[in-house]
């Protein structure tokens, strides 16, 4: 095929045009016939040997056919009537107006349909101004792709100027044309998300000269409907197929843009209800939340909650979004619930653009400080040092740690550092310690409000020294110190007093399992590791954990050393040390006791070791974070639970699903779900099956569930017996145990291996428990030896723990004085220590005085034990060595 | 023959070309499909036709609207350039079968008056 001259392209259409209402009559395509016409034209053009069809050519051909075309009438047309001639039939050039309208036309179709949409694209993408203001309009990549399709499918049909381009597409001129249905689709979303603006951006641009922005998606709509008609005409010009009717891809592009705006209609809807009290409501709100809600749109209503200004949101959203708005908190809950992740454990999201912000000023801001939540981790806030130290006295079945901690401050904000950290079991802060210009200054102990209230006043309000050491559910404690100066250091010391496990009683061991963070605000580098150094009575039979062993040093006494990681994903080391047996009695005195008065501690042993619950409720968390821990937990149950105990299982989705027997082999976890339900309905079962026990394996539980009163109920009416044996897979929380804390209901089971049997052997009645009594006078026992004080601390605790049981109406007050005047932190309870004597004294406390609190040097009682057993532990090794061998040259003995 | 003469021809035959020309080129296209310039030259063969380019196109056009033509599209290779090769519908060839009997009626409707006429 040959090229045509464009004079003879121009001359040829105006004939053609001409004589358009001709063939029509004729009930012809006109269009198909000038195509038709021109082939023939082109042929003869060609059989000729011209190199393109000239005006003289069309000349030639196409006035005869346009004359001989009346001889052809159609069967029922009128009689034909001649055409008209042609009114010019010299080829014309166009005007020097129709030049001049066709080019800037053509000019104005690539700024407006090509230029500006992609450069309102690249500077949205760059500054995001838009997504500040009004509303996000490129949420994802996948959007921003979708818009450069508008400038790009503009400009290639633009590009389709000539004829022999035209020709030369062949195909791809009809994909050229779907391309353009989709930029008609696509520039139509945005200028409806925008129409609400546009009159204010006409005005803008009226009066201030800017304005394009929102108004540039309907000008490329406008734009891509001219480039629309110029690609029929350009069709029209050749043999082109014609393109597809333009709706075919406008409409799917306009649909898909809105199904991803669902997100945004979906999330202000839904994200009120997750919080909603009716259960049926919150569940299916979390179900519609998991389906069709975003993780981002979430996740920004978590620090944001301003409504976008888009027409789906402002025009669809009022009607489709009903009830109250969505709050922070509710955004909040719902990340959780619908993610299985605290909003606090992801990083903030970033400002749109790439100026690579963070959408809150994290720098500055802590939404947490001076609150009970450890939540995210701050920025530049780290843990530089890490010592525990402790002294454990076998004899007396106690162990003292301390747990020195030095944090340091390089963001540009005085910060808080707020750990949750897990004791070891049956474990009770009994010193804290804060240096303050580089002397150490002893807590005060209160009632626990009445710390918190000191702590809040002094650091938040006053931004002076202080630290907070607080429960938080059954063997963990919170701690908190504020300020953390801007590129200093602050350094705190917790003392723990600890009643030595006896995890099986036809063993003669006693365990110490050391304590850990569960979840911090604070980074802690893999190097700064907690340097252990441990003192011990007896020798280890066994330490495991640490970053590369113990190092177990013989002497008087055992020295035990060693690095532990200081991070909350780690698990904690435990020893195993000899019991002596039978089974030591020790008195502890204590000037806090009256003159004549003792503790004796005794340890009970169980009459029917190897018995099993009859009957065993299991509470499995239906949470997405146990999905990592779903084969330790079925071989647990699988693998190691009685066959012939019965057993009913609740998996804690939204809403319980129950199995009557072990649970399902496959469990789909999903979300953070919600455990309270699930615990209720367990609850319910014990409670009709003689108070059987339940053990509830579950991930961290970061929230409150709305659903414990009924709970409490059960509980206050077992008077004690209903027990909730938990155990947590992972770090974090367990909000769920806080709300109960002062029930005493659930008890985390005191796992030291993170076996799978060991869980099913702890719910077995084999461990050994200690029973502290305070006695007097003559009642006092002469032949029992003085064991630590630390014993008659953990009598205290014990009795904290009965006074302040919610069950007795009276004896909160009596708890709260005893654990003052023990130096004790308890659910009642808490330490706080502060800067100055009026600041105390503002908020009637009193810190500590040095020569009460615990150390790690021995104690006298203690020193008189190891002074009486010394020489007899020499006398035995003496023996020892005779029989064995020379084993006393290495004095080093790696565990 | 007068002017007058001839003009009164002119303007009969143009009536009864009407449905003749394209009961032609059903004929034609009913023993084998063509491109428009092999049709074109099928029905030049056909003394006393007259049909040109510029009828033919027009009225292959208004036949394929009328569903009686078929069109498929030849792309240009080195054969040839790109072609469109006509063919009759099935309706096409009904109809043409209809029109035939038609003509084959008026035909005797003419040869009867034409006897009739003749003393």
């Amino acid at each position: 095929m040959i090229p045509w001259n464009p004079e003879a392209l121009e001359l040829f259409n105006r004939h053609g045009e001409n004589h358009r209402g001709a063939l029509l009559a004729l009930g012809a395509d006109p269009d198909e016939v000038f195509s038709d016409w021109k082939a023939l034209i082109e042929s003869r053009a060609a059989a000729a040997g011209e190199r393109e069809v000239e005006p003289g050519r069309v000349e030639t051909e196409l006035i005869p056919l346009l004359k001989s075309s009346q001889a052809c009438p159609a069967p029922d047309a009128p009689p034909a009537v001649p055409p008209s001639p042609p009114r010019d039939p010299s080829p014309r050039a166009p005007s020097t107006l129709q030049k001049w309208f066709g080019r800037s036309t053509a000019v104005m179709l690539w700024i407006l349909g090509v230029f500006l949409p992609l450069g309102v694209l690249v500077f949205e993408l760059l500054a995001g101004v838009c997504a500040e203001i009004l509303f996000d309009p490129i949420p994802t990549w996948g959007h921003a792709l979708l818009i450069a399709l508008v400038p790009a499918a503009n400009a290639l049909a633009l590009a389709m100027g000539s004829r022999e381009r035209v020709r030369a597409a062949g195909t791809l001129f009809r994909w050229i044309g779907r391309l353009n249905g989709m930029a008609i689709g696509i520039a139509a979303f945005y200028a409806l998300q925008f129409i609400l603006v546009t009159p204010f951006a006409v005005m803008a641009i009226i009066y201030f000269g800017i304005g394009f922005i929102p108004l540039s998606p309907l000008l490329a709509f406008i734009s891509a409907l001219a480039i629309r008609s110029r690609l029929r005409r350009a069709r029209f010009l050749t043999e082109a197929p014609p393109p597809a009717a333009w709706w075919r891809t406008a409409l799917p592009a306009f649909l898909l843009l809105f199904l991803l705006a669902v997100p945004r209609l979906v999330v202000p809807r839904y994200a009120p209800q997750v919080s909603d009290p009716d259960p049926a409501v919150r569940a299916r709100a979390t179900a519609v939340l998991r389906v069709l809600g975003s993780r981002d749109v979430l996740l920004r209503r978590c620090y944001r909650t301003q409504e976008p200004m888009d027409f789906f949101t402002l025009v669809l959203g009022g009607s489709f979004r009903g009830g109250r708005p969505a709050s922070r908190a509710d955004a909040q809950t719902a990340f959780y619930r619908v993610t299985g992740t605290p909003y606090s454990a992801v990083p903030p999201p970033r400002l749109k653009g790439l100026r690579g912000q963070d959408l809150i000023d994290s720098d500055w801001w802590d939404p947490a400080l001076g609150g009970d939540q450890v939540a995210a981790r701050i920025k530049g806030l780290s843990l530089s040092q890490s010592r525990l130290d402790g002294r454990i006295d076998s004899a007396s079945g106690t162990a003292y740690l301390e747990w020195t901690l030095e944090f340091h401050n390089a963001s540009p904000a005085e910060r808080e550092a707020r750990a949750l950290i897990e004791l070891p079991p049956g474990g009770a802060v009994s010193r804290v310690t804060l240096w303050i210009n580089g002397e150490p200054c002893e807590a005060a102990f209160g009632g626990r409000s009445q710390t918190r209230q000191a702590y809040q006043q002094v650091a938040v309000r006053q931004r002076r020294d202080p630290v907070l050491v607080t429960t938080a559910g059954p063997d963990r404690i919170l701690m908190q110190c504020f300020p953390v100066p801007v590129d200093g250091s602050m350094k705190t010391r917790i003392g723990i007093t600890v009643p030595l496990l006896v995890p099986d009683a036809q063993k003669a061991e006693a365990a110490l399992r050391l304590p850990r963070f569960v979840e911090q605000n604070f980074s802690a580098a893999p190097e700064v590791q907690t340097s252990v150094w441990l003192e011990s009575d007896q020798p280890p039979l066994e330490v495991k954990g640490g970053t590369n062993g113990f190092l177990v040093l013989n002497g008087s006494p055992y020295s035990i050393r060693g690095k532990a990681p200081a991070d909350s994903a780690a698990s904690a080391p435990f020893l195993l040390l000899p019991l002596a047996s039978p089974p030591p009695r020790v008195l502890s005195r204590d000037a806090r006791l009256g003159a004549n008065e003792a503790i004796l501690q005794t340890l009970d042993l169980p009459e029917d070791p190897a018995g099993f619950p009859d009957a065993l409720a299991i509470v499995i968390d239906g949470s997405a974070r146990m999905d990592a821990h779903h084969a330790h937990m079925t071989k647990c149950l699988f693998d190691f639970l009685p066959p012939e105990t019965r057993v009913r299982t609740w998996i804690a989705y939204d809403a319980p699903k129950t199995v009557d027997g072990k649970p399902p082999f496959h469990i789909r976890y999903a979300g953070g779900c919600d455990n309270g339900p699930a615990l209720v309905q367990a609850a319910e079962w014990a409670a009709e099956n003689g108070n059987a026990p339940i053990l509830w394996l579950h991930a961290a539980q970061p929230l409150d569930s709305p659903e414990l009163e009924a709970l409490r109920q059960i509980a206050d009416f077992s008077r004690g017996r209903l027990v909730i044996h938990s155990h947590q897979y992972g770090p974090g929380a367990n909000r769920i145990a806080e709300q109960l804390a002062d029930l005493r209901l659930i008890r985390p089971l005191p796992v030291l291996d993170d076996r799978p049997m060991e869980i099913i052997n702890l719910l077995q009645n084999r461990s050994g428990r200690w029973h502290r009594e305070k006695l007097a006078g003559d009642a006092i026992p002469g032949d029992v030896p003085e064991g630590s004080s630390h014993v008659a601390r953990l009598w205290a605790a014990g009795e904290i723990a009965r006074l302040s049981n919610p069950c007795r109406k009276t004896g909160r007050d009596e708890a709260v004085a005893l654990a003052r005047t023990w130096q004790l932190v308890t659910p009642v309870s808490g330490a706080v220590v502060l800067e100055t004597a009026a600041q105390y004294k503002a908020h009637g406390l009193e810190p500590a005085d040095p020569s009460t609190t615990p150390g790690i040097v021995p104690e006298p009682g203690t020193l008189g034990l190891l002074l009486i057993g010394a020489p007899l532990l020499l006398a035995a090794r003496r023996r020892q060595g005779g029989t064995n061998g020379a084993r006393s040259g290495d004095r080093r003995q790696t565990v | 023959m007068t002017s007058q003469n001839t003009s009164y021809i002119a303007q009969w035959m143009a009536q009864m070309r009407r449905g003749w020309l394209e009961t032609c080129l059903l004929n034609v296209l009913a023993g084998e499909e063509l491109h428009g310039y092999g049709l074109m030259l099928r029905l030049q063969d056909i003394p006393g036709l007259g049909i040109s380019e510029g009828s033919l196109y027009p009225l292959l056009s208004r036949l394929r609207l009328q569903g009686l033509l078929a069109v498929r599209r030849i792309e240009e290779s080195p054969d040839g350039p790109a072609r469109k090769i006509y063919g009759l519908t099935p309706r096409g060839r009904q109809i043409l079968a209809l029109m035939n009997d038609r003509f084959e009626v008026m035909k005797r409707q003419h040869q009867t008056a034409k006897k009739r006429s003749t003393p």
